[in-house]
């Protein structure tokens, strides 16, 4: 989790009093952290743009209504993860999209032959998470990509402490089953 | 220790969650045990595996700018309506609040509708037609109604056009 700092903490503190400069400077700080959750969830480099953005403009409409400046982030996230949760059901009843339009662009200063193989592995991790569950993909996303700590995602998600510990633990054997096989 | 609490332990023991008693007893068995300690080795790269080629997405300017622009839109427009809905608001609250208290007609219209809610419900005759109070009463209730329909209405418009 990204340390608040006195002077993010002002910035938020602005923020919350509708200062629009206030909030571009948390859209830039904290643009990548809320993308990579999304798309963590989704699964789709595009979806989980239109989230981010999504998720902002509900945090700017509503800033007003926070009472902390040190739960702005948990709270962003929180609204980032219901959103991904809401596209990622929404995006199951629908056509299922090939994993090659999910990844993001690769760098075009990369060899061909590295960004070919960059991009087997990540399909490989994309169609691993696809297996998981919803729950313990997300509190996964959470706890190993994003490294928040296991209160802080039983607080954004709702869910006691044990539940946590339990769906990561279920998510992580998942995935070692899943991909044990593939890397041998 | 066995190779089941062992293995059970594992996850927490790469995340560093163990106390150091634990940590200990996990380690002892790890030296000794060289399947427990091949289990690790699959763990520790499944978790680096997955960190490693995760895709990372970095957000440019171009998306700062584009949800401020939303950010903005919405901001334009509510300043554009707050007012203009508001004053519209208390011009309509008064109007009809005067329309029910001096009005024949809506007062009959009211008067009829309470008759018709009290015979339903078996209460008798509205007696109390003709008490000013309660034309009053009944008026900044309508208009209270009203308020909290057009107020909802426009929350709803504004947030729309926002999205």
């Amino acid at each position: 989790m990204p340390a608040l700092t006195e002077e993010l903490s002002t910035t938020i503190q602005q923020a919350m009093t509708g200062d629009k400069l206030a909030f571009s400077k948390l859209v830039w700080r904290y643009k990548d952290h809320i993308v990579n959750i999304a798309f963590g969830v989704v699964g789709n480099s595009q979806d989980a743009e239109d989230i981010a953005q999504e998720a902002f403009l509900k945090a700017y409409l509503s800033i007003g209504r926070l009472t902390s400046a040190n739960a702005f982030y948990r709270w962003l996230v929180k609204i980032t993860v219901n959103l991904s949760i809401d596209k990622k059901i929404t995006n199951s009843l629908g056509r299922v999209q090939p994993l090659e339009s999910s990844l993001p662009l690769s760098n075009p200063a990369q060899l061909p032959e590295l960004v070919a193989e960059q991009k087997e592995q990540q399909k490989l991790v994309l169609a691993a998470l696809e297996q998981l569950t919803l729950e313990q993909r997300t509190v996964w996303v959470l706890y190993e990509f994003q490294e928040l700590p296991y209160n802080e995602i039983g607080q954004i998600l709702n869910i006691p402490l044990g539940t946590v510990k339990s769906r990561i633990s279920a998510a992580r054997s998942r995935l070692r089953e899943i991909l044990a096989p593939e890397r041998l | 220790m066995d190779c089941k609490t062992c293995t059970d332990l594992l996850w927490e023991h790469l995340d560093n969650e163990l106390d150091s008693d634990l940590t200990r007893q996990v380690d002892k068995h790890l030296a000794a045990c060289q399947i427990c300690r091949a289990e690790l080795t699959a763990l520790a790269s499944t978790t680096r595996f997955l960190k490693d080629h995760m895709p990372v997405l970095i957000l440019d300017n171009s998306f700062v700018q584009a949800t401020m622009s939303k950010v903005g839109l919405d901001e334009s427009t509510g300043a554009f309506l707050k007012p203009i809905i508001g004053i519209s608001l208390v011009l309509t609250g008064l109007i009809i609040t005067a329309l029910i208290i001096f009005s024949p007609i809506f007062f009959s219209l009211l008067w009829l509708m309470g008759n018709i809610i009290f015979t339903l419900l078996r209460l008798g005759t509205l007696v109390v037609k003709t008490t000013p109070l309660l034309q009053i009463i009944s008026g900044v209730t309508l208009s209270t109604l009203l308020f909290i329909v057009l107020v909802s209405m426009r929350r709803l418009a504004v947030r729309r056009i926002a999205s």
